[in-house]
């Protein structure tokens, strides 16, 4: 059998999946990176291998802030930013859609299609307010599982005013509610509508958000964010089948066009790979740089400005 | 007194000015020490120093302070409120060594002559030079003549900046190449473009992803024509430049797309990025603001200038 692979690794959670020449998922994983992109990418080749068996990778695409590290340890033919692997599976799945918004563990990002090409995009900058970490974060201190969140949401009668200008301060706020005496399916709702106001705020400023809106990244799981934008703007928030794993379904599509791949195998998958990092003394920018290491001997090293440990970075 | 150490920070308008200014101090016969480019521990220093919430390049810039305080006679933090009628210095920038005053204790002498343009130039030479001449104990006319005879003879457009350009657009910044695929146009303050440490290496960034990354340093005439047709008279100094450049890639069919590089909390920054972006949507050109502030990662820079060149090479799978 033939297959593609995408893999993204994100901040909080690495995503693989396997399509099929047609774009059809054969496959799929989701798991948190816990900060081991190495060991998470490891893991869901060795549970692959042992659901798929004998496969035929013709092309590997990785994408997440984590995408060159998967390159230097799969060998990738296609290393792309995530916005664009964003946009490249939603419009594969989605041919009319205009826009894409995406939150992840502590991204988000607005993308907007005009005639199946991406025409403008935002992204969160310095702020991950009301992304999938904070919601998480939350979710625990309030004692639920985050899977319930959304559902608490929906069942408020009358949602807390949270401000939401800040995760820091909407903490706070949370409290204080409590304290107050505001019961929990109310704050949790308060909760989705300042991060859905904050969203909006920090990205969607001077953009039109159009129909069909699609609505993916791990926190489209969560109802009651859905809700808040539904009810914010007045439009269908379509969450599709397979929205935690958009961003590798788009690596995955994007390797399609490769000729001869530069994927290594499963053996390095195997091997035990190691992190390591020390800062440069040369010059006074003093750089972190990370390397990864197969025993002794290191394959891959990166974080440099000026590219003298490793490939020039941007 | 001669042989005065004069020091000046690398930072804000000495990417507009130096030229001039070193010029100017060593032909009065001071020994001009200027402080390396920003690594690192530079910004680090400007942090922990700043009393308020200032923006990324004022930060910056105190770290250069920091740096050459101890080892100069004095410094010179001039404060340019306007250089030409009607428009004005942002309000850091006029009150820049008031700043530098209150985030340092155990300064050495500042220098921090006003430059102001209320009418016409030479009265604001005249009280910009008095004291200067007065800190160097030299005569006033004889540093007023020779501060205008830099002026004049155009060495205020920055000799450095025409370097950094060169080094920086290898191909002088204003020819658009015909061997890449793709022009990008980059607008933006120079402190901020010109300051590798601070703008990332994003003319590399973009190189690396077989673009041109086009800077250019509008002309008078230009300046004058832009603001002709923007809607808004620009009153801020630099930003009558960035809105300039902007309108000439607006206008140029060769250039594919424009990121605009401006510092997250800069509030002129956030009234010409809106008139950038009006202008450069009336076209359909791909417009990118990219906001920088000592939290800006590389990875989420990069990320945004891949997007950014995916989008305009409409990369379809």
């Amino acid at each position: 059998m033939e297959a593609y692979l995408g893999i993204d690794v994100g901040s909080v959670t690495t995503k693989v999946v396997l399509i099929d020449r047609h774009g059809n998922v054969l496959w799929n994983s989701y798991n948190k990176t816990m900060g081991q992109p190495i060991k998470a990418i490891q893991s869901a080749f060795s549970v692959l291998r042992r659901d798929v068996g004998d496969i035929e990778i013709r092309g590997v695409g990785t994408t997440g802030s984590g995408r060159k590290l998967a390159d230097y340890i799969v060998g990738a033919d296609q290393i792309k930013n995530e916005i664009t692997a964003h946009a490249v599976s939603a419009i594969h799945l989605i041919p009319n859609v205009r826009t894409i918004v995406e939150i992840g563990g502590q991204d988000s990002k607005l993308i907007l299609i005009r005639n199946g090409v991406v025409v403008d995009f935002s992204m969160n900058t310095v702020c991950a307010a009301g992304t999938g970490s904070f919601l998480e974060h939350q979710a625990t201190r309030l004692g639920m599982a985050i899977e319930e969140l959304g559902n608490y949401a929906l069942a408020a009668s009358s949602p807390a005013r949270i401000a939401g200008r800040c995760t820091v301060f909407a903490e706070s706020d949370m409290i204080h509610k409590q304290q107050m005496g505001h019961n929990l399916e109310d704050i949790v709702a308060g909760l989705c509508d300042a991060l859905v106001r904050n969203y909006l705020n920090n990205l969607s400023r001077g953009k039109e958000i159009s129909d069909p809106v699609i609505f993916q990244g791990g926190v489209a799981a969560n109802p009651g964010i859905k809700a808040s934008f539904e009810r914010e703007l007045g439009k269908e928030f379509i969450v599709p089948h397979y929205y935690p794993i958009m961003g590798a379904i788009g690596a995955a599509l994007l390797s399609r066009n490769t000729k001869h791949t530069r994927f290594r195998g499963w053996s390095l998958s195997e091997k035990q790979l190691s992190t390591s990092s020390f800062y440069c003394s040369d010059c006074p920018n003093a750089c972190g740089v990370m390397q990864i290491n197969d025993c002794d001997a290191v394959i891959a090293r990166w974080g440099d400005t000026c590219g003298k440990w490793g490939r020039r970075e941007g | 007194m001669k042989n005065q150490r004069i020091g000046i920070p690398r930072g804000l308008l000495y990417y507009s000015y130096a030229e001039s200014w070193k010029l100017f101090f060593r032909e009065l016969g001071c020994e001009v020490i200027i402080s390396p480019e920003t690594h690192a521990d530079i910004l680090r220093e400007g942090i922990r120093h700043a009393t308020g919430d200032f923006c990324l390049p004022v930060k910056t810039f105190l770290g250069h302070v920091a740096l050459l305080k101890d080892s100069v006679d004095l410094l010179f933090i001039p404060r340019y409120v306007s250089v030409e009628r009607e428009s004005f210095m942002c309000p850091k920038m006029i009150g820049l060594p008031d700043v530098v005053r209150a985030c340092f204790t155990n300064l050495p002498g500042i220098v921090d002559p006003v430059f102001h343009v209320k009418q016409f130039g030479d009265k604001a030479i005249h009280e910009f030079t008095k004291p200067i001449a007065k800190a160097i104990s030299l005569p006033h006319p004889d540093v007023y003549t020779l501060f205008k005879k830099n002026m004049n003879s155009g060495a205020e457009i920055s000799g450095e900046q025409h370097r950094l350009s060169e080094r920086l657009l290898s191909e002088g910044g204003t020819i658009l190449s015909s061997h890449r695929k793709m022009n990008i146009g980059i607008v933006g303050r120079p402190y901020l473009l010109f300051d590798r440490h601070l703008s990332k290496n994003l003319f590399n960034c973009i190189r690396d992803l077989n673009a041109n990354p086009i800077f250019i340093k509008p002309a008078e005439p230009d300046i004058r024509e832009a603001m002709a047709v923007i809607p808004k008279w620009v009153y801020w100094d630099m930003g009558k430049e960035v809105v300039t450049s902007a309108h000439q890639f607006f206008k140029d069919d060769r250039i594919d797309g424009v990121i605009n590089v401006c510092s997250s909390t800069c509030g002129p920054d956030s009234f010409t990025g809106d008139l950038i972006r009006k202008r450069l949507n009336q076209r359909n050109k791909p417009y990118m603001a990219l906001s920088i502030d000592e939290h800006a990662s590389d990875v989420g820079i990069q990320t945004r200038i891949e997007a950014f060149i995916d989008m305009i090479s409409k990369v379809t799978a």
